[in-house]
């Protein structure tokens, strides 16, 4: 409730400053649109369906590109994880591939996956790659050697090793990652369809721009940030129920 | 049980460990042999080498001198034959009471049904019929404790090596599970090994306690207590063996007077 209060008190400001700075700057609409514009042009585009077009689009595409590269990048990270002089050798050519942002790729994404649902796609997918892999990779490297003898004890082995010891201790190392890389992909969903795209939240706001309807860009704006915030309340929750049923971080010490 | 062969037999082990590069020599010589069905504590202080000479007998660590056999087969690695129960439990926070018991039974050609039969008859067997859906954080420690005896004994090992098994619980729940391992081992007759610091847990456990010296560690004294369990903790003949144990560890030895040098 007071949370509530706090987010209605800080909102209001934030668009009364707003308002302020268009009557004390005289800016024009076609400039900076005002609040009053904006939420015209927010209400028109949910009554008229066209925000609901381009958020199942991009939802489509968010989800296909996280959910494969996170499968993908666990998988991954598992085994190199576990072989540790082959990750010795990989480790430095991801340190170099990670800093480059999704998008400097988009020449040659375009080039060989053409326009359309793909490219986005694959930004998303390289977004959110390098942070599974590397929490993953990290999680089953420190994973509690105790595990590890109980599983040689009562020899378990591959892939029973695998699934049944080494993925569920670094279970909750490895939900952290998938925490921030979902707040990665989120971003690049934006830029990847702005690259190559004739839909979805992002080129909503590129044909708004062309079209100079700056009220529309700010609406756009408004959605993509709401949306990566529920997205974000999702992942807490599933995190709260990951520590709930896999024994979370601190507890599996003793 | 003398024309019996043993099932572990312990021959002139020595460990040294590196430290820093200096060699340091924590087991030196030691031999012993243990029989079928035997309880034995290895007793000494903190550091003497107990919980190395463990992971010695276990298969964890194979770095050593000396020859370790189970059953006259060289341990080379661990195995299912001989489980060891950690001194942190080791259980698997994100099972249940009743999977951590059928953890080592699954993937052995036995059905769901049996698994979970056995399971659960082990865990009766310590007492925690009622506690099978729980998750290791919700239970004590002794109760932890328990879930991981009965988790060793669901595959039936010949031998269970014990590392302060009960150090960290309180006297009660102590004295109980003590009496629960008596039994449980009685019925099923199996081999334990158990390393403690606690000389009346030793006494009231064993059939034969090795008491190690510190630096290097060797066994200078093999204590048999043929008395038949459970034993009285307060009778005159359990006094005995803790002045015996005592005055091996020089624990009774007069307080040398303390000299003031001004
Ligand atoms: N991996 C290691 N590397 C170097 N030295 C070690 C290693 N493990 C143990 N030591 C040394 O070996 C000695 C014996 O250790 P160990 O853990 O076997 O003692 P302990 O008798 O089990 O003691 P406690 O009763 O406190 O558990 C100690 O002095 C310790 O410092
Ligand atoms: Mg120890």
């Amino acid at each position: 409730m007071k949370n509530l209060k706090n987010v209605l008190i800080g909102f209001t400001l934030l668009i009364v400053i707003w308002q302020l700075i268009i009557i004390v700057g005289n800016y024009e609409e076609a400039l900076l649109p005002s609040p009053l514009k904006v939420g015209e042009a927010v209400l028109s585009i949910i009554l008229n369906g066209t925000f609901f077009v381009h958020l199942q689009v991009s939802f489509m595409r968010f989800f296909i590109g996280y959910l494969s590269s996170v499968v993908i990048a666990v998988i991954l990270g598992l085994i190199l994880g576990r072989l540790a002089r082959l990750w010795a050798i990989i480790d430095p050519i991801v340190q170099v591939i990670r800093p480059v942002s999704p998008i400097a790729w988009s020449p040659f994404i375009v080039l060989w996956f053409g326009i359309g649902d793909i490219p986005a796609i694959v930004i998303i997918f390289i977004a959110s790659f390098f942070p599974v892999l590397l929490s993953t990779v990290s999680a089953v490297r420190k994973i509690d050697k105790t595990y590890l003898r109980v599983a040689q004890n009562f020899e378990i082995k591959q892939p029973q090793l695998m699934w049944k010891i080494i993925f569920p201790a670094s279970f909750s190392y490895i939900a952290n990652g998938l925490h921030i890389a979902l707040g990665a992909a989120w971003i690049f969903l934006v830029a990847g369809e702005m690259v190559g795209a004739q839909s979805g939240l992002g080129f909503l706001i590129v044909d708004a721009r062309n079209s100079l309807r700056l009220d529309i860009v700010i609406a756009g704006i408004i959605f993509i940030g709401i949306c990566g915030l529920i997205l974000d309340k999702g992942i807490k929750l599933f995190e709260r129920w990951v520590e709930k049923h896999w024994g979370g971080l601190e507890s599996s010490a003793n | 049980m003398t024309n019996q062969s043993p099932i572990i037999s312990v021959n002139k082990i020595t460990k040294t460990f590196f430290n820093r590069g200096q060699p340091q020599k924590i087991l030196d010589q030691i031999s012993f042999d243990v029989q079928r069905g035997e309880l034995i504590s290895i007793l000494g202080k903190s550091g003497c080498g107990k919980s190395t000479l463990l992971n010695l007998i276990g298969g964890f660590d194979l770095e050593k001198e000396g020859e370790i056999l189970l059953d006259g087969q060289v341990v080379n690695q661990p195995s299912r034959r001989c489980v060891m129960l950690m001194q942190n439990y080791g259980l698997l926070p994100w099972r249940s009471v009743l999977k951590n018991v059928e953890l080592p039974l699954e993937n052995t050609g036995m059905s769901k049904k049996e698994i979970r039969e056995r399971a659960k008859y082990y865990l009766h067997m310590v007492g925690l019929g009622d506690k099978l859906d729980a998750f290791p954080k919700e239970l004590s420690g002794g109760m932890q404790q328990r879930v991981a005896i009965a988790r060793a004994f669901v595959i039936q090992p010949e031998v269970i090596l014990m590392d302060e098994p009960f150090a960290a619980l309180d006297a009660f729940t102590r004295y109980y599970l003590q009496d629960e391992l008596i039994k449980i081992q009685e019925k099923e007759n199996t081999t334990i090994l158990l390393v403690t610091h606690d000389i009346d847990e030793a006494i009231y456990l064993s059939n034969r306690i090795f008491m190690l010296s510190a630096n290097p560690g060797r066994i200078y004294q093999e204590l048999k207590i043929p008395s038949s369990r459970p034993r009285d903790r307060s009778s005159l003949q359990f006094q005995k063996y803790r002045e015996i144990i005592f005055r091996n560890f020089h624990f009774n030895h007069p307080i040398a007077p303390i000299e003031l040098n001004v």
